[in-house]
């Protein structure tokens, strides 16, 4: 299945995860699935059957509270059964809680509390560097994650060490808990601010699939990579993109049938 | 206490190459032959403590044996979630070293006054306090740290303790380094229990110190009841609430619940109540607080 259609597939089966459970976080869980798409389809080394290979890239969800297009792509990519799932998210007893989870293969860390996820594959980065093995650290964190300051600190530590086994991409949809990023905590030419810290930062489409996996397969720095990708919170369903409310809402039957038809 | 720690994570550190020490920019003086022998095996993450329990939790994630090394309240309450988190919740084999339990940096003030960090600790799932009391306990406890994987916190003094008893064999938990007559017992944690060895009005009290807050101690204590055991008082430069007293308490109250024991001993607190506001000596703010 190629990028586009892989993405596709992931939209459908996180709205009907969300519906299903009537949960959250639909916004951000949509505004991410390109960059999901195409590390989980094209560009990381993993593989389903032995989600714990020592040698595998290691994937970092650190905003954990839209991981539901994280299981879909899993689910997708055979590290479970996509019924299961659907079966099971967020239910009673289920380890498919509604933030990430470690418990859940394929998932390398639990996440859902902001700004861990970063200075943990800090960490991962080290090892393998230390270790001289040559698999790489994903994160991928949201603009308005940016705001937790721990964040800041790994940045720091790994612009000061030159982790080019690191890379971050920030799902940047410009709107966080109550409002647009820009009038909480203002964090635009997030590119410059990374590359003053030591970082290679570059600002891409981050729901074109080519670019984005253009972008991932030719690093080749002396520093950790940074890919701010401009998403948009929403992204596929027109009354949900650039709309605060689904970061919250989670669509009745309606509104489900109407999205599945966009999606579809 | 932190001599005996650097000294035996040094030795250990020879035998095993996945053990890995971060610091916070701080341990001037006590750091630096690590750093020159194991240099790929240390680092200063600079003043930044959360980010350096989250690089602690990916470096034991990949297999290393990491100890992370600050004073005070830094390396607990200042990134206390990332220990909970990243850490406790993943069961990782990381090591908080804090250095200055207590009022060991009692003249620095409030904010270098360790006096909640058991409570805030014990209560984490999977995580494992240890409290040794002086240079030769501390020795003993990184080694046995080291036989096991997971979560620990090392409650550290600072530097130059009396060492209690030389060449005492130590054991994890209850430790009685003076017999008396067993009806009545101080138990005590950290380098206060060098002070209440000499302290002439409980000469007659057998003096234990405890090292870890398990069950192993429980077991003894439960057995001294058992015996006749009517009093403890506890000794701890820590909060009343959560610390030694607090975990004693509890567990003799279970103990009593379930029919171990017939009946319980009075139990006596000899901890802190509340921040202390002025400067001094260990001595002397253990004094201000009706310590000793």
């Amino acid at each position: 299945m190629n990028n586009e259609d892989f993405a596709k597939e992931i939209r459908k089966l996180t709205l009907e995860l969300i519906f299903q459970s009537k949960s959250s976080h639909i916004g951000g869980a949509f505004s991410m699935v390109e960059l999901i798409a195409v590390l989980y389809n094209s560009v990381a080394n993993i593989d389903s059957k032995s989600p714990l290979s020592p040698g595998r890239d290691r994937i970092f969800l650190s905003k954990g509270h839209a991981c539901s297009s994280l299981y879909a792509a899993l689910a997708l990519k055979g590290f479970f059964p996509r019924e299961e799932l659907l079966r099971q998210y967020a239910k009673n007893g289920s380890i498919f809680t509604s933030h990430a989870s470690h418990h859940v293969a394929g998932v390398e860390l639990s996440t859902g509390s902001l700004g861990h996820a970063l200075s943990f594959a800090v960490g991962s980065a080290l090892a393998a560097r230390v270790k001289k093995q040559n698999w790489k650290s994903y994160v991928i964190l949201s603009d308005g994650e940016l705001n937790e300051g721990s964040n800041w600190e790994a940045i720091m530590l790994a612009g000061q060490h030159k982790l080019n086994n690191l890379v971050v991409l920030i799902d940047a949809n410009k709107i966080q808990s109550l409002g647009n990023t820009k009038d909480v905590i203002d964090l635009s030419s997030l590119d410059i601010k990374l590359n003053s810290f030591g970082w290679k930062a570059t600002e891409i489409d981050g729901h074109d699939v080519n670019q984005i996996e253009k972008t991932l397969l030719s690093h080749n720095y002396e520093k950790p990579l940074a890919i701010v990708a401009n998403t948009i919170k929403g992204k596929g369903v027109s009354f949900m993109e650039n709309e605060l409310l689904w970061h919250y809402k989670s669509p009745d039957e309606d509104e489900y049938i109407k999205a599945m038809e966009e999606l579809s | 206490m932190r001599t005996a720690f650097i000294e035996t994570l040094y030795q250990e550190a020879l035998k095993d190459e996945k053990i890995f020490l971060l610091v916070g920019d701080l341990g001037f003086s006590v750091v630096e032959d690590f750093k020159e022998q194991f240099s790929e095996r240390f680092l200063n993450v600079g003043v930044a403590e959360q980010n350096m329990a989250g690089v602690a939790a990916g470096l034991a994630r990949e297999g290393f044996k990491v100890f992370v090394y600050s004073i005070a309240n830094f390396p607990t309450f200042r990134c206390l979630e990332q220990i909970r988190y990243d850490i406790c919740y993943h069961n990782l084999d990381v090591t908080i070293v804090s250095v200055g339990a207590g009022f060991a940096y009692g003249a620095l003030g409030g904010s270098h006054h360790a006096t909640e960090d058991i409570g805030a600790l014990r209560v984490i799932p999977n995580m494992n306090v240890y409290m040794p009391s002086d240079p030769e306990e501390t020795s003993f406890i990184v080694k046995e740290i080291l036989k096991n994987k997971g979560p620990s916190y090392l409650r550290l003094g600072r530097a130059r303790e009396e060492v209690l008893i030389k060449k005492y064999d130590y054991k994890l938990g209850l430790n009685i380094l003076r017999e008396s007559n067993h009806k009545k017992i101080i138990i005590s944690t950290g380098s206060i229990s060098s002070k209440v060895l000499n302290l002439n009005k409980y000469s007659d009290y057998s003096i234990a110190t405890i090292n870890n807050l398990s069950l192993c101690a429980i077991k003894e204590l439960q057995e001294l009841i058992q015996s006749g055991l009517s009093e403890i008082i506890v000794f701890e430069e820590h909060q009343k609430q959560c610390g030694l007293y607090s975990f004693l308490s509890e567990n003799l109250i279970e103990l009593y619940s379930h029919g171990k024991v017939i009946g319980l001993p009075k139990v006596f607190s000899k901890s802190l109540n509340g921040f202390t506001n002025v400067a001094g000596t260990q001595d002397y703010l253990r004094k201000v607080n009706s310590l000793l």
